[in-house]
């Protein structure tokens, strides 16, 4: 572990392990937008075709893929909450380092980041909470 | 071990030393030997375990995420919670460990300016995974109750 400490750098591993968790949000959000494409068409495809008692169970299969799409972006914003976690450890270790003029302007940038990335999620979380209410009343 | 060695040094510089400017430079010589490296490689191994358990929970959630896109619809929404909520609490254990990691490295900081930075830092971690725990507690709730 000493021999090895030199030749690591703990930045470069946690900014790898953070770009492979970006890829898996970007994959969440995909699947999310693909899935909620598919199933908007089919649910339009139906309700062209059905009549108007059976409009209204579509209705509610609607309010589902809403939620499912909805459902699938917080899941791809708590990728990110744990992405900027750990880009938050980065800046602690920069700390220790004596470059205080690059570890100011990292570190506000990256907190600008990981401020605006949990003030969305509190956001979405928000409406969809509100969004459940509406459809439970 | 390295305490004892630590400990063992400082007692020896009271023995031999005339006064108290003759200590100060051995402890501290003592502390850049010792403690600085010790520290350093603790803190490297939390932070990196910290970075795995966040890893593993992302690499768990995406593969319970591909599991899922099987299933129905409405069965998907609240499969997707579930991911959320174990995903959250890998958070949370990362974070404990980053807010240990931090505290050790409080032992190295030298100017208050950095100790300002730090205690900032670990004060939003603790917040965070305040409200996280808040979080999950209330999605537990939730999902008692649909069940």
């Amino acid at each position: 572990m000493s021999l090895l400490l030199p030749y690591i750098n703990i930045e470069d591993i946690i900014f790898t392990i953070t770009l492979v968790i970006d890829i898996f949000a970007i994959s969440v959000i995909a699947v999310s937008v693909i899935q909620t494409i598919y199933y908007l068409s089919l649910y339009k495809f139906k309700s062209l075709l059905s009549s108007a008692a059976a409009k209204t169970t579509s209705i509610s299969n609607l309010n589902i893929i809403q939620r499912n799409f909805v459902t699938g972006f917080i899941l791809a914003l708590e990728f990110e909450a744990a992405n900027t976690i750990l880009k938050m450890g980065v800046f602690t270790s920069l700390v220790i380092d004596k470059s205080s003029t690059t570890l100011s302007d990292s570190f506000i940038n990256n907190f600008i980041i990981f401020v605006m990335v949990i003030s969305i999620r509190i956001a979405i979380k928000q409406s969809l909470g509100r969004f459940k209410k509406r459809n439970s009343s | 071990m390295d305490g004892i060695v630590i400990v063992a040094i400082a007692q020896e510089g009271l023995l031999r030393g005339t006064g108290t400017e003759n200590q100060s430079p051995l402890v501290s010589e003592v502390t850049e030997s010792f403690l600085v490296p010790y520290i350093n490689y603790l803190t490297f191994g939390i932070d990196i375990a910290a970075g795995l358990i966040i890893g593993l929970s992302a690499i768990f959630a995406l593969i319970s995420f591909i599991k899922i896109l099987i299933k129905p619809i409405k069965e998907q929404t609240q499969s997707k919670e579930t991911i959320r909520l174990n995903l959250t609490r890998g958070m949370l254990l990362a974070l404990d460990f980053e807010i240990g990691s931090d505290i050790l490295k409080t032992i190295l900081l030298p100017s208050v300016r950095e100790l300002t930075i730090l205690a900032a830092i670990v004060g939003i971690r603790i917040v965070l995974s305040w409200s996280l725990s808040k979080e999950i507690e209330r999605h537990s709730t939730v999902i008692k109750e649909e069940t």
